[in-house]
């Protein structure tokens, strides 16, 4: 294989794995909301972006110190993530499906929110390492990804050790697994619940901060980044650990490498074909979600 | 009497748990048979063997000779086995009356456009099916409430609701699954009364798994009784409950607790 | 004895029915009279208005039969009403004949509707959702895809369907054209309300387990009600274009998918008149925020009126009214 080409194939691996580090950084705070509360939240995306405009709004329109706004936008998230939590998914009816649509509800009032609060417009965020670049072999090498990448994988490997090693993992999954038992045992299911919840908002806006400074961005930025995220979760599996979190990364690989292949157009379409492939041939029994209680 | 129902050695295991295990029963036409034994014993597992709610380990189960095995629970039901649950599952915004006319699924119905444009054959059938519904609501007595929505009902008429659906279609195999839990001494006896009624009009072959021992005794000519997986007992249920298997099993458990 | 409750008043089931009969038939004069009234009282832009209700209605109907009624979360429907709509929108550019378009809207639509209900075969709530979605940015990236023929995010201009002296543009026209799909997929939800097809889409709703022990077809069930859902969506597309004369991608995105869920649950899931409540919902609010200047707040009023629909409201306007006449005491039992 020619030089120039090898070095093409490592910078499309570089980047897809970049963006495939942040998508298990996502895919951690899916796992762990799923795994609490037996849902996804559609705005789980748009949670991080509003922390990401509200600091751009402070540090470039209102000028008060980077860190300041930084803080400020991430305490907007976490805030928004637990009160998702606390004043919805909490307080809705569980027999009429609603679980599903509620969120859905919050990602049009975000959205739209931030439009009306931050306008339209695309802005470019903070450079966060984007700016710091070698060149090594023909391959561009720029921080942001390799900061993307390393983090993903801290994480990944974090949560994994979390959840396996330590007691508060054990917790964790005694309450995924049966919450009234949990209660049971003297496991404070609520108090892990909001913690969770939390947490998620945290993994949002760190992932959505990183995003922002890849990107141009505007308030719909995070929504099909998102959607990849909970594909990688259809894939893998939100019951599991590690498919999901593989698939978070590989998903990413794919579709950089289906974009270098054939153009900025085929992203789309080829998540898509990927799906419909994996569920048609992926065996039954890996699909099989919770199921009513059994007779 | 040939049998119409036969179990040959049905094993259910859930991974390392043997939930039933080497059960062999044959039940004959008409026949009214109860099923105990404490809780866990895998009651509920075998009925669910028998409705196709669970698969087999191994063993066979067949109906008038046709092995049930490869066919899902929706089939059986139309083939006339059908089950009542231990928690009542109902359309829960919807009427009695409809509730009890969905349970016309098992007669033959139009296709999408026959139903979807009215045409005769949808008119003739429906036309049967608010008789037929009509009619099992008198049966049972629900007729006064039968507009009534269900998740505003008390749970006995709801557990009614339930049994009417089932009986709406006449079935062949009839399993129910502690229709009694949560009812009152009244409204068990009513109970007893609109399954002994059905079941004298002929053709129908029930087995009801029932924790009330005196229930079974009124009711069930025959019985069964599990423990662990395996049946324990058989016969009149006094001979059953005379058992020293059973009052071990059973009774032991029972005052243990 | 029995195992009911207690009533005091013996209750006669059936002969409710001769009540309900005069109540259908002062409804049905009540609204014909209004029907009459719009196009002779309104002014046009007024008249242009409700056809839209009555267009979006029967795309909310169709989202109510495989979400309301059965239960499946489909964030695609937008996108049939897209399809529908660009069908008529291309019709002109590709020379399709106006006869040949109602049909090829229906192939279109059952064709989409099994790309989208097959993975029903295997996958059910969170998993199913997803494939709908990733269908509908499907359908939004191919608009956005094809610019030479759709003019992408610019959007296009339909010409007119034009028969004889009808002209669906104009406003009486429009109104007709409207009024008949709209009377057509009532009637059908209703008729679909009343069959066994209907009841097995509510049992598969409630739950799977109890449909499978009455011998209902799970699968086939949900497959139908997608193939009607699309099929409702990519009429009301169709007519839509051609009333509206100008589509663009805006019209059919997720956010749209959504609007047509807030149509359905903040009427009320299941219910005809719900479906027509929340249509005239998504219809009628947007033009009033556009008449007072600010049509931003649309999108966060929707949001919001989601959220606290399923968190105060579960069963929607019609359920709450029903709430409302019984506690007044209005409601006979
Ligand atoms: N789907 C399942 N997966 C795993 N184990 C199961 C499953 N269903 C039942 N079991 C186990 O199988 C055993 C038998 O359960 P089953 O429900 O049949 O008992 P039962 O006789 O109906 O008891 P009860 O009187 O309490 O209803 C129990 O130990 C139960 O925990
Ligand atoms: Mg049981």
């Amino acid at each position: 294989m020619p030089a120039a080409a090898l070095a093409d194939a490592a910078q499309v691996t570089l980047s897809g794995l970049a963006t495939g580090g942040l998508y298990a950084v996502l895919m951690l705070g899916v796992i762990l909301v799923f795994q609490v509360s037996k849902n996804i939240n559609f705005a789980y995306g748009q949670t991080g972006m509003v922390g990401v405009f509200l600091s751009y709004f402070l540090y470039a329109v209102a000028g008060i110190p980077v860190v300041a706004a930084l803080l400020a936008g991430l305490a907007l998230a976490l805030l928004v993530a637990s009160l998702t939590d606390r004043l919805i998914i909490r307080n809705i009816p569980a027999r009429e499906g609603f679980d599903l649509v509620v969120t859905l509800g919050e990602l049009l009032l975000l959205t739209s929110l931030a439009q009306l609060a931050f306008g339209t417009n695309a802005q470019s965020y903070l450079k966060l390492l984007t700016n710091w670049t070698t060149v090594r072999g023909g391959v561009f090498i720029n921080a942001n990804d390799i900061l993307c990448l390393l983090l993903g994988i801290a994480v990944t490997l974090g949560g994994h050790i979390v959840l396996t090693r330590t007691s508060l993992g054990t917790s964790l999954r005694a309450s995924a697994a049966d919450a009234a038992i949990a209660k049971s045992a003297g496991i404070n299911v609520l108090g892990l619940r909001t913690a969770v919840w939390t947490v998620s908002g945290l993994l949002a806006w760190v992932a959505a901060s990183l995003f922002a400074a890849r990107l141009s961005v505007n308030a719909f930025y995070m929504t099909p980044i998102v959607i990849n995220v909970f594909i990688a979760g259809m894939i893998g599996g939100l019951d599991r650990y590690w498919p999901p979190m593989i698939a978070a990364f590989t998903i990413a690989l794919y579709q950089s490498w289906a974009i270098y292949l054939f153009g900025e157009a085929a992203g789309t379409p080829a998540v898509f074909i990927l799906v419909i492939l994996l569920l048609s041939l992926v065996p039954k029994r890996y699909l099989e979600e919770r199921h009513e209680a059994r007779a | 009497m040939t049998a119409l129902l036969k179990l040959d050695r049905v094993s259910v295991r859930f991974g390392g748990l043997a939930a039933v295990t080497d059960v062999t029963m044959a039940f004959s036409p008409g026949s009214l048979t109860g099923l105990i034994g404490p809780n866990g014993a895998g009651k509920t597992t075998l009925l669910n063997a028998i409705s196709g709610f669970t698969a087999i380990t191994s063993g066979h189960i067949a109906m008038n000779e046709i092995d049930l095995s490869p066919l899902s629970a929706a089939e059986r039901a139309r083939l006339g086995v059908v089950r009542g649950f231990q928690t009542v599952r109902l359309l829960e915004r919807e009427t009695v009356f409809d509730n009890v006319l969905v349970g016309c699924e098992r007669l033959p119905q139009p296709g999408l456009l026959g139903q979807l444009l009215a045409l005769p054959p949808e008119r003739r059938c429906r036309a049967r099916d608010l008789a037929a519904t009509e009619t099992t609501l008198r049966d049972l007595g629900l007729l006064p409430i039968a507009h009534r929505r269900v998740d505003e009902l008390p749970f006995a008429s709801r557990r009614l609701t339930e049994i009417a659906r089932l009986l709406v279609v006449r079935p062949t195999v009839l399993l129910l699954d502690e229709p009694a839990a949560g009812l009152d001494t009244r409204d068990r006896r009513a109970l007893v009364e609109s399954i002994r009624t059905y079941h004298e009009a002929g053709g129908l072959t029930t087995i009801i798994i029932e924790h009330d021992i005196e229930l079974v005794r009124r009711l069930c000519p025959y019985s069964v009784a599990l423990d662990m997986g395996r049946i324990i007992a058989s016969g009149s249920p006094n001979e059953v409950l005379s058992e020293p298997a059973v009052q071990q099993a059973y009774f032991g458990v029972r005052s243990g607790a | 004895m029995r195992l009911v409750p207690d009533l005091a008043v013996p209750h006669r089931p059936f002969q409710r029915a001769a009540g309900r009969r005069h109540g259908a038939l002062f409804s049905a004069v009540a609204l014909t009279a209004a029907w009459l009234a719009i196009p002779v009282l309104l002014g046009q832009y007024e008249v242009f208005i409700a056809a839209q209700v009555m267009i979006y209605a029967v795309a909310t109907l169709g989202l109510d039969i495989v979400y309301g009624r059965a239960g499946q979360l489909s964030l695609a429907h937008a996108s049939f009403f897209g399809l529908g709509a660009y069908t008529a929108a291309l019709s002109g550019p590709l020379g399709i004949p106006l006869w040949v378009q109602p049909e090829l809207v229906v192939l279109l639509a059952i064709a989409g509707g099994i790309i989208v209900a097959v993975p029903t075969l295997r996958l059910s709530g969170l998993r199913l959702a997803l494939v709908t979605l990733l269908f509908g940015e499907l359908f939004d990236w191919a608009i956005d895809h094809s610019l030479a023929l759709t003019g992408g995010s610019q959007g296009m201009t339909v010409a007119p369907m034009t028969i004889g002296p009808f002209n669906s543009q104009g406003t009486v026209d429009a109104y007709l054209l409207a009024s008949i799909i709209a009377l057509g997929a009532t009637l059908l939800t209703r008729q679909l309300a009343r069959s066994q097809l209907g009841r097995r889409m509510l049992a598969v709703r409630d739950s799977e387990l109890a449909s499978a022990s009455l011998g209902v077809p799970i699968v086939h069930t949900k497959i139908t009600a997608f193939i009607l859902s699309a099929v409702f969506a990519g009429a009301a597309g169709w007519v839509y274009a051609y009333v509206v004369g100008f589509v663009s991608p805006t019209t059919f995105n997720l956010f749209a998918s959504v609007y047509f869920l807030v149509a359905v649950i903040l009427g009320g899931a299941g219910r005809i008149t719900g479906a027509w409540l929340g249509s005239a919902y998504i219809v009628l609010v947007p033009e009033v925020f556009n008449l007072v200047g600010y049509p931003n707040l649309f999108p966060v009023l929707g949001g919001g009126v989601l959220i606290a629909i399923a968190l105060f409201l579960p069963g929607g306007l019609v359920e709450g009214a029903a709430l409302i006449r019984a506690q007044l005491g209005l409601h006979r039992r």
